[in-house]
């Protein structure tokens, strides 16, 4: 192969066009806030406006425009970041298609964000996130401001049995990609969606699941117990939960781990293998 | 007559860079051959791009000016994160092929990018990855054709050298 040979077959990341739209987001931003500080007025009023939001969201409908006013840290699509902290408020802020996560406490906004992790899992497609360190959040909120996104199916709460820390799922509609990116001065992270470039092919994986049950204690146990096996919360076509193990790519695969769960002293709650398309919820 | 003080819009330019984004990452990864940093690249010359792009006077250059933007971003990425070894330190030849055969037939340019200083490279890219003409490259590099082409040259002949014989001229 030659050297033009190998150019031409540099593989593209499917991040590409979010990293560009990231970039675009960034400068819009950047040009805002340039504006912002050319005139006292404007930039007292902006600072405010940014305050009010992080403290209220219920006025963040009225600002999506916002500057950004904070350093990026990083952006990823998987993994996590942050710094340890303890008894943080958690506010949202949506716009068409991202989600601004501020961050305060005692009143102020917080220099870093908290300690989080960010995962995407298939069956269906859905990112989930955790935040540490926080005790403080208005989940309706959230939820209402996450069902704002255009590229959002349907968020719901993973009650987990830290108090300490908050996890909360993301459905996303077909062929949607993302990018989540971290701030620093102020503290915040941004959840951008926007079209996939390729359609995804759906395919039939293997999960092993619990019965449907509500969300509470139980289930945040049955999570618990498995969380080294990495275990989830996946909401039910019926609108229930179940928790869920996988996925694998076969049957056969599911059902040797679950014998091997089953030999297990703390093996009580029945568990099943069952399977379902990559982007649909289990029965 | 085409108007030549035409500005792009916001969105305008957004479309033009997805257009070309591809093109945009593989000359930016050809500098540092991981995609982590290719992507960084291409963020932050596609962050500039938004930027500033209201100084782009004549929109039929774009390509050309983003181009330039992705260079220079990944000359200044590779002089900001790492200790490159290029050509005139380097003493290990790369194997020849056939003499017959063109010089990108003979060497693996892709691999021989790696010996050259990062202001050096975007000629080899240019020309023998995307196929421009010099006056291309000279819009591309802002500099004239006559200095493009003799610049051109003059890493070639290094390159040759090293490639053939292992050793290089001082620059």
């Amino acid at each position: 192969m030659t050297g033009k040979e190998r150019f031409d077959n540099i593989e593209i990341p499917a991040g590409l066009s979010g990293i560009i739209q990231d970039a675009r987001r960034r400068a819009h931003a950047k040009k805002r806030g340039r504006n912002v500080r050319r005139g006292s007025i404007v930039a007292a009023a902006a600072c405010t406006a940014v305050l009010i939001t992080a403290n209220y969201p219920g006025a963040a409908s009225a600002m999506s425009d916002v500057p950004v006013l904070g350093q990026i840290v990083k952006l990823l699509q998987i993994g996590g970041g942050g710094e340890r902290t303890d008894g943080v408020s958690v506010t949202t802020q949506a716009h068409a298609d991202t989600l601004d996560i501020h961050f305060d406490a005692d009143g102020e906004q917080t220099s870093a964000a908290p300690a989080y992790t960010v995962q995407r899992q298939n069956g269906p497609d859905r990112l989930i996130f955790t935040f540490n360190g926080v005790r403080n959040l208005n989940h309706a909120q959230l939820e209402a401001d996450i069902r704002r996104l255009a590229y959002v199916k349907d968020v719901y709460r993973d009650i987990i049995l830290d108090d300490s820390a908050i996890r909360f799922v993301v459905e996303l509609k077909d062929r949607t990609d993302y990018t989540v990116t971290e701030f620093k001065q102020p503290g915040m992270i941004r959840l951008s969606l926007f079209p996939a470039e390729k359609m995804p092919v759906s395919n039939k994986l293997y999960f092993i699941r619990s019965q449907e049950m509500k969300q509470g204690e139980s289930l945040a146990i049955l999570e618990e117990q498995y969380s080294a096996e990495g275990s989830g919360v996946v909401k039910t076509r019926s609108g229930s939960f179940a928790m869920v193990i996988g996925s694998f790519a076969t049957q056969a695969e599911a059902e040797a781990f679950l014998e091997k769960l089953k030999a297990r002293d703390d093996y009580t709650e029945p568990l099943t293998v069952d399977g379902w398309m990559s982007n649909e919820r289990p029965q | 007559m085409m108007n030549h003080t035409l500005h792009f819009t916001e969105q305008e330019i957004s479309e033009r860079i997805d257009a070309c984004k591809e093109k945009l990452y593989r000359l930016a990864f050809c500098y540092v051959k991981n995609e982590h940093e290719a992507l960084e690249i291409v963020s932050e010359a596609a962050y500039k791009a938004f930027l500033s792009f209201k100084k782009l006077k004549q929109p039929q250059y774009f390509e050309t000016w983003i181009s330039r933007i992705v260079i220079n971003c990944s000359i200044d990425h590779l002089k900001r994160e790492r200790k490159y070894t290029y050509i005139e330190d380097t003493s290990q030849p790369l194997a020849a092929k056939e003499s017959s055969l063109s010089l990108e037939e003979k060497w693996d340019l892709y691999e021989a990018l790696d010996l050259l200083r990062p202001e050096d490279k975007a000629y080899i890219i240019l020309k023998f990855f995307e196929d421009r003409r010099f006056s291309d490259m000279a819009e591309v590099l802002s500099l004239p054709e006559n200095t493009v082409k003799t610049r051109f040259y003059r890493i070639l002949n290094r390159l040759k050298k090293q490639l053939t014989q292992g050793k290089v001229d001082a620059p």
